[in-house]
């Protein structure tokens, strides 16, 4: 019996549909009573920035909102090195987003990746 | 299985490949010999598959797909992980 799952994003938002599902799939899981964490790598990392406001310029619901729903149920990581790639730091992210190193993933991974879930 | 975002079209019926292998003919084997197909309501909505609404089964109807395969809220999801010993992700 699989008890915990790493809903990993490794997508932009917006442009595809990869981190509505990945997150949608998070609050489903949390809902089921799986131990739930949510990874933002690569390009993931942007769905973790401050000030998107999705609803006015797109029409699609902004994904902060989506976190609100997960945090403080689940624990939300952005993985530095991504963050680093792309400029960006803690400043820039919800607060709600725990930026997180190498070693620390690795952790989250033994210890929650029962199933790893990529979006 | 679990289908999500484009894998969603994967189990549609009256696939013709010319040079590819065709993924119909493989899961009806593969459903012949036990698995069970299910697709996220969600993205399967959004690619116009659901024809209906929602059955007494929680699945929602669709003459697209093949035997076998279903189309389900995204609790399904999480529910058979569960249920798993592994669970593999080919995604992303």
């Amino acid at each position: 019996m699989v008890g915990s799952a790493v809903i990993l994003v490794t997508s932009a938002p917006y442009g595809r549909e990869n981190t509505y599902g990945g997150l949608y799939t998070a609050i489903a899981s949390l809902d089921s009573e799986l131990r739930t964490v949510v990874v933002l790598t690569g390009d993931g990392v942007y769905s973790a920035l401050k000030d998107q406001s999705a609803e006015k310029s797109l029409g699609y619901p902004t994904i902060g909102n989506l976190f609100q729903q997960i945090h403080p149920r689940a624990k939300i990581y952005a993985e530095s090195s991504s963050l680093r790639e792309r400029g960006l730091g803690k400043t820039d992210l919800i607060e709600i987003v725990e930026p997180i190193e190498d070693a620390g993933l690795l952790e989250v991974f033994v210890k929650y990746g029962e199933a790893i879930i990529t979006y | 299985m679990f289908l999500y975002i484009d894998g969603v079209h994967v189990p549609k019926k009256g696939q013709r490949t010319m040079k590819f292998p065709n993924v119909e003919e493989r899961l009806k084997k593969l459903v012949q010999k036990g698995l069970s197909i299910k697709a996220c309501v969600r993205c399967a909505s959004a690619r116009g598959y659901v024809e209906g609404e929602v059955r007494e089964t929680d699945t929602f109807p669709t003459t697209q797909y093949i035997e076998g395969a279903s189309i389900t809220e995204i609790y399904a999801f999480p529910s058979w992980i569960k249920e798993s010993d592994k669970v593999i992700s080919l995604g992303g």
